[in-house]
């Protein structure tokens, strides 16, 4: 009994390893600091371009989709695939907690290169009425790009 | 009764059956991969106010005297304050440089897009509330201006810097 | 230890950029109060009817009549002491005679009695009020009286216009 579940973690654990080597995130985990505003108006929103979504190509026609986890998120993140050169960009996706699955790259074609990439534009932006984090706190997105069949 | 019973059991069998086909067609899609990361989103302690205009002037002059009055006054409602703050329980304060006005100067927020007008200020080089109630909002109010005279104190100029100032409330 | 000072250090660096505002939080407006010279005069009352009708036997003089219902008042800023002076738009024909007398109150200047205006015109006004410093004085009465000679004949109704100036 104790050799089959051994058996089945280490099974577990070489299927995520394959998983992940499909699709991964380049260039760490960025932080985006919104600092100014101007009266009358809104906190002026800033975007992070420094990461970018690297993944293999599959046999089929696949599509890569984003979700996100932000427990107690306060302010607005969104995200838009660029610099694409395989595929197709969705619109910009806001990012809020508990979304479900939202598309973000279609119909990527089955060709090489092997590898394809994009670049991740984030834009983080708050209204006044949003508050600060100094207050509130920051919002910590775990973001997750999944590759799927389209 | 025996054989009415295997036809209802062998309807739902296919029904289920079905209802799997089904869920394996449409909802599990195949995934050959996840990957992702962390991102960080900080907004600063962001204070901003402004006025829309730099500078006022308020003339007294026949125009606006009564005779038999000794008290003038005129005023300018003609420039607004606009704010933005994003953190909570916040007010505005006014003051004036000039030290010893030889008239009096007055101001009152008329109209506030957000939070409520103090009562009208006589303006002198202490702070004094002029909007309350502001937090985390973006804003704006007209500046009524009253300047306020004495015949008997006869002519003059007061020139006055008015600082607006987001301050905790 | 030297790891363990670089990270208080970091997280250090961290809260301040939290804390730190890196807005403007005031904003300054100028606003300059110019008080002018100002010199205001009104009168109240409208229009004042004096009619004679009396007299004595014997005087060539009638019975003069007054009215004391009429008021002014005067606003001025003026650092040099004021005057008001009467005039009429035309002058009364010979045999009649209209009066006036301005009442300013305590310390709003010196009143010059009952002066004959009977032939002031706007380039001969005569003052009626002297020595007005800056202030303000309301409501005070404007007493007129109409004297006329017997010899005079009848005057049919005539308008007048009183002009009061408050001039330096």
């Amino acid at each position: 009994m104790r050799s089959f579940a051994i058996f089945v973690i280490l099974c577990s654990a070489g299927s995520l390893t394959q998983l992940r080597a499909q699709i991964s995130v380049q260039g760490g985990n960025p932080l985006m600091s919104v600092t100014t505003g101007t009266a009358g108006a809104q906190p002026v929103s800033v975007t992070n371009a420094a990461t970018s979504l690297r993944w293999r190509k599959q046999n089929v026609i696949t599509k890569i989709t984003v979700s996100t986890s932000c427990p107690g998120q306060r302010f607005t993140l969104t995200v838009l695939a660029t610099n694409l050169t395989y595929g197709v960009a969705a619109p910009q996706v806001t990012l809020f907690n508990g979304m479900p699955a939202t598309n973000f790259v279609l119909n990527i074609p089955t060709g090489n290169p092997v590898h394809k990439t994009c670049t991740l534009q984030y834009t983080a932006s708050a209204t006044f009425a949003q508050g600060n984090s100094a207050e509130l706190g920051n919002d910590v997105h775990a973001i997750t790009y999944t590759l799927v069949a389209q | 009764m025996k054989n009415h019973l295997h036809i209802v059991v062998n309807r739902v069998w296919k029904t289920a059956a079905m209802a799997v086909l089904l869920m394996n067609g449409t909802a599990r899609a195949q995934v050959y991969g996840t990957g992702g990361h962390t991102v960080t989103m900080q907004v600063s302690v962001i204070t901003s106010v402004r006025v829309t205009v730099g500078s006022v002037n308020l003339n007294i002059s026949s125009a606006n005297v009564v005779a038999g009055q000794n008290q003038m006054s005129v005023t300018d409602q003609s420039t607004s304050l606009l704010w933005g703050t994003n953190s909570s329980l916040r007010k505005v304060s006014v003051s004036t440089s000039l030290a010893a006005p030889k008239f009096t100067l007055k101001l009152l927020a008329l109209n506030p897009t957000v939070g409520n007008a103090a009562p009208q200020v006589t303006l002198s080089t202490s702070a004094q509330d002029l909007l309350l109630n502001i937090g985390r909002s973006s804003g704006s109010c007209t500046l009524l201006y009253t300047g306020i005279a004495l015949a008997s104190q006869g002519t003059g100029n007061d020139v006055h810097v008015i600082t607006f100032t987001v301050a905790a409330q | 230890m030297k790891k363990s000072l670089s990270l208080i250090l970091g997280l250090s660096l961290c809260a301040l950029c939290v804390g730190t505002s890196f807005s403007q939080a005031a904003a300054t407006q100028t606003v300059n109060l110019a008080v002018n010279s100002v010199q205001k005069i009104a009168i109240t009352g409208g229009v004042i009817t004096l009619t004679i009708s009396n007299g004595t036997a014997g005087n060539n003089t009638l019975t003069p009549v007054s009215d004391a219902t009429s008021t002014y008042s005067i606003t001025h800023n003026s650092a040099t002491p004021l005057r008001i002076t009467a005039n009429l738009d035309a002058a009364l024909a010979a045999g009649y005679q209209l009066q006036i007398a301005l009442a300013p109150g305590a310390l709003m200047g010196t009143s010059a009695g009952t002066v004959d205006i009977s032939n002031a015109l706007a380039a001969s006004a005569v003052a009626v009020v002297t020595g007005i410093p800056k202030g303000a004085d309301a409501g005070r009465t404007i007493t007129y009286t109409f004297n006329a000679n017997a010899s005079a004949g009848i005057l049919t109704s005539t308008a007048k216009t009183v002009t009061l100036t408050l001039t330096n």
